[in-house]
């Protein structure tokens, strides 16, 4: 058995950095074909090596989804608020170290929540019982902050058109009947191919690469940042509903002003504290939150302690190997940049996302994107924050919880 | 935080695992997957485990009825003839369809376990 393990470990280490590449390609999806080919696979070995090689492959999928989100500008939902201070460090050339902060983020914080697993296995039910009533309203108030933390009125006006327009678009594309895989195309709108598109308008120079060592992160702030990834992370895989993305804005909010850098390690965290987290909810409350352990949950239907200790040791093994792997990879890519033209990668990047668009999402698909790009190209143009966008993902959870 | 530092983390992190995982996968029970057939939907592929109740065969088709939390029609299309007998122990992975209201597995694969 442990030897099948470490096999399901290393495969799903290698299917995680393709999927984690792939621009554009969410986790969820990824979950939705492992279903499909789950009772294919259990024709050869038993259930608890699919599970491990799919909590290896989803564990490395959050480790390496920066490295296409740094470099080529393509966000999923848990990647999103990513990829705008990511970006910025490519432009100045310290793509690779941008990566390198998230992948702290996610090996600490992945190694942090480990060790607070027993306490969270008690906490966990309490928190989600004392917190359930309120979580729209505090939703609700981030948004409000969100628009008026904006310097002058008329920006205030316009933060809140962006939040209007993307919380509509959100609440048109989340219960469209028989659409599938909605997040694509609207978040790529959002945050990947209206930004590509203006880098292209802005005719970028991309600089040399350089893989350096030059940022600094305070301990205390990165201490901070590891904390509120922890405690962000847990919410997601508590609440129903609330993704990545809307915990990065929460603790964005929560510890205010870290800087960038921290910025980088916070939400590089959240994703991997949420797989790990939705392993203990599934043990505590039977509830899974995360696409690729609902997977598992339908394989196993309960699991035990021993399960569950077994579980959190191959997330714990997986994202040590992401972790050499994502760093490897990032200086590949930033070599790379390095020989291309950024404009054509652009271009390609943006076809590319529009074909994955039509085929998983269909031309509905296609016009979500076209709007969602508009809707994108605002931020930039008035110079308001891209995060408003987020509303795309906000306004639809906050009305499930406070209507 | 340097890339070497990072990298230590790592591997040490990556040896931990490993050990509680050698101990850990010793003690774990591996449970059949066996899924409550009648929750999945159509189209969706199952596998399945169970005990032969009765053998219908019509020719091109067999009919197996398999019994675990509740009897399943296991349909197979064949031409061959069929070394099953009642009381054989069977896994079958197939796809769930739908045949005069109720649910039947169009099988794939059977495999006798025991």
């Amino acid at each position: 058995m442990f030897s099948e393990i470490l096999i399901a470990i290393f495969l799903g280490c290698l299917m995680g950095v393709i999927t984690g590449l792939t621009p554009g390609l969410h986790i969820n999806l990824v979950a939705l074909i492992l279903l499909s080919v789950s009772p294919f696979l259990l024709g050869y070995t038993n259930v608890i090596v699919v599970a491990s090689f799919i909590i290896a492959m989803s564990i490395t999928h959050t480790f390496t989804d920066f490295i296409s989100a740094t470099y080529l500008g393509a966000p999923a939902d848990d990647t999103a608020l990513a990829v705008l201070p990511a970006h910025r460090l490519l432009l100045k050339g310290m793509g690779h170290e941008a990566v390198k902060l998230t992948v702290i983020g996610s090996l600490l914080c992945l190694i942090l929540t480990i060790i607070l697993s027993p306490l969270l296995i008690f906490a966990v039910p309490k928190i989600f019982n004392y917190l359930k009533n309120y979580i729209g309203w505090i939703l609700l108030g981030i948004v409000v902050f969100m628009v008026l933390r904006e310097e002058s009125l008329d920006k205030k006006f316009w933060a809140f058109v962006v939040v209007a327009l993307s919380g509509i678009l959100g609440l048109i594309v989340l219960n469209m009947p028989n659409l599938k895989d909605p997040l694509l195309p609207m978040l790529s709108g959002l945050f990947g191919v209206s930004v590509l598109l203006l880098s292209l308008t802005q005719k970028v120079a991309l600089p040399v690469q350089r893989t350096t060592e030059i940022i600094k992160v305070k301990t205390g702030d990165m201490l901070k940042a590891l904390g509120s990834g922890v405690f962000s992370g847990s919410l997601v895989s508590i609440f129903p509903g609330l993704g990545p993305a809307q915990a990065a804005v929460l603790a964005g909010q929560i510890t205010g002003k870290i800087g960038v850098f921290s910025y980088l390690i916070l939400v590089g965290g959240i994703n991997t504290v949420s797989m790990i987290l939705s392993l203990i909810t599934l043990f505590t409350i039977e509830k899974a939150r995360n696409g690729s352990i609902i997977v598992v949950q339908q394989l196993l239907q309960k699991i035990d302690i021993n399960v569950l200790i077994s579980f959190l040791a191959v997330a714990l093994v997986a994202g040590c190997i992401a972790t050499f792997l994502a760093l490897y990879i990032s200086r590949i890519f930033s070599a790379i940049m390095n020989k291309l033209n950024y404009s054509a990668l652009s271009i390609a990047i943006i076809i590319f996302i529009a074909a994955m668009v039509l085929y998983f999402s269909g031309f509905t698909g296609f016009l979500i994107l076209v709007a969602a790009t508009l809707i994108g190209l605002i931020p930039n143009i008035i110079d308001v924050s891209r995060s408003n966008s987020m509303a795309c993902l906000l306004v639809p959870i906050i009305l499930l919880n406070v209507l | 935080m340097k890339e070497k530092t990072l990298l230590k983390i790592a591997l040490i992190g990556s040896l931990i695992g490993l050990v509680i995982l050698y101990f850990i996968s010793a003690k774990i029970e591996v449970k059949e997957y066996n899924p409550n057939f009648l929750n999945e939907n159509i189209g969706d592929d199952v596998k399945l485990e169970g005990i032969v109740t009765k053998i219908t065969d019509i020719g091109n088709v067999v009919f197996i009825e398999v019994s675990q939390q509740n009897t399943v029609t296991v349909v197979l299309f064949t031409n061959d003839d069929l070394s099953l007998k009642n009381g054989d122990d069977i896994e079958v992975i197939g796809e769930v369809q739908e045949y005069k209201w109720k649910n039947e597995v169009i099988a794939q694969k059977i495999r006798v376990v025991g």
